[in-house]
């Protein structure tokens, strides 16, 4: 290993320095795609749960989604029926990790689950 | 100091991908399992609306087939019945992205001991969904130990209340 020459003592401080920047955004941004995707698994719960009342033949009030998922503030849901067949989608606004983000504006896709059931005949 | 660095980022990079094929997997999993869900429930649905279905029931109790095996090239069975609940099973799982790889009905065994309760069903459904890596079709081809990162599958069962 050679030596530091004079004037060359604190050199790989600094570019360990430069470069911890470049490792901390390479692990937001996988945070920030681990939740993207942990929402994405909660709108298809959500849409899961929703379309299985809304298929029933009996469900007088179909619950809202709020009602089943208290963290789904600001999401939607839509329910359709044609086709003998009952449609929901469910749409969460993306989480940002870092206050203050808005990951609309960035072109983050919204986390979104569509789910079909058949209608149950009464 | 900055080859440190460079190996962690690798580490990171390389641990996020492997992540998020797994996670894609289970993703997948999970839609499979909704498509399931969503085929038993057809199935169900198609069975408990026909005048039919008693007579099917007996069909199935003396022994006939309504199924899919994909694996074993089954397709179909007994009556104009199955032949309309395997159409609607298929419709449902198709609805959700998914294709039946099995797809079983069978008469409850509750009906077997008693003659005047309505015709009770079991229907069990497997599906399959395309996982993370489908598009790469040589190497998911030649893939026997990770399959689950080619075809995601998840099963579901119902059963018809009378």
């Amino acid at each position: 290993m050679r030596r530091p020459a004079r004037g060359e003592g604190g050199a790989e401080s600094l570019e360990f320095l430069g470069a911890v920047p470049f490792a901390v955004i390479v692990a937001l941004v996988l945070w920030q795609i681990l939740v993207v995707v942990e929402q994405q698994a909660e709108a298809a719960t959500d849409a899961r749960v929703l379309v299985r009342d809304a298929a029933l033949c009996d469900a007088t009030r179909h619950p809202g989604l709020r009602d089943i998922d208290a963290g789904a503030a600001g999401g939607t849901a839509t329910l359709t029926t044609a086709g003998g067949y009952v449609t929901v989608t469910v749409t969460l606004p993306p989480q940002a990790i870092l206050p203050g983000a808005d990951l609309n504006r960035l072109g983050v896709v919204p986390p979104s689950a569509t789910v079909s059931m058949r209608h149950e005949p009464c | 100091m900055l080859v440190i660095v460079v190996v962690i980022l690798q580490l990171l990079v390389l641990g996020g991908a492997v992540a998020s094929l797994r996670i894609a997997a289970a993703t997948a999993a999970g839609h499979a399992t909704i498509a399931a869900d969503a085929a038993a429930h057809a199935a169900v649905v198609t069975l408990t609306a026909d005048s039919a279905r008693d007579d099917f029931e007996i069909t199935l109790q003396a022994g006939a087939l309504c199924a899919i095996d994909k694996r074993q090239s089954v397709d179909g069975g007994a009556g104009q019945l199955c032949a309309a609940v395997i159409a609607a099973a298929q419709d449902a799982a198709q609805r959700n992205g998914a294709v039946i790889v099995t797809l079983q009905v069978g008469a409850d065994p509750r009906a077997y001991v008693t003659t005047t309760a309505p015709a009770l069903f079991d229907v069990i459904v497997e599906t399959e969904v395309p996982g993370p890596l489908a598009r790469l079709s040589k190497l998911c081809a030649d893939m026997q130990q990770r399959e689950d990162l080619c075809w995601a599958r998840g099963w579901s069962a119902a059963r018809s209340v009378g």
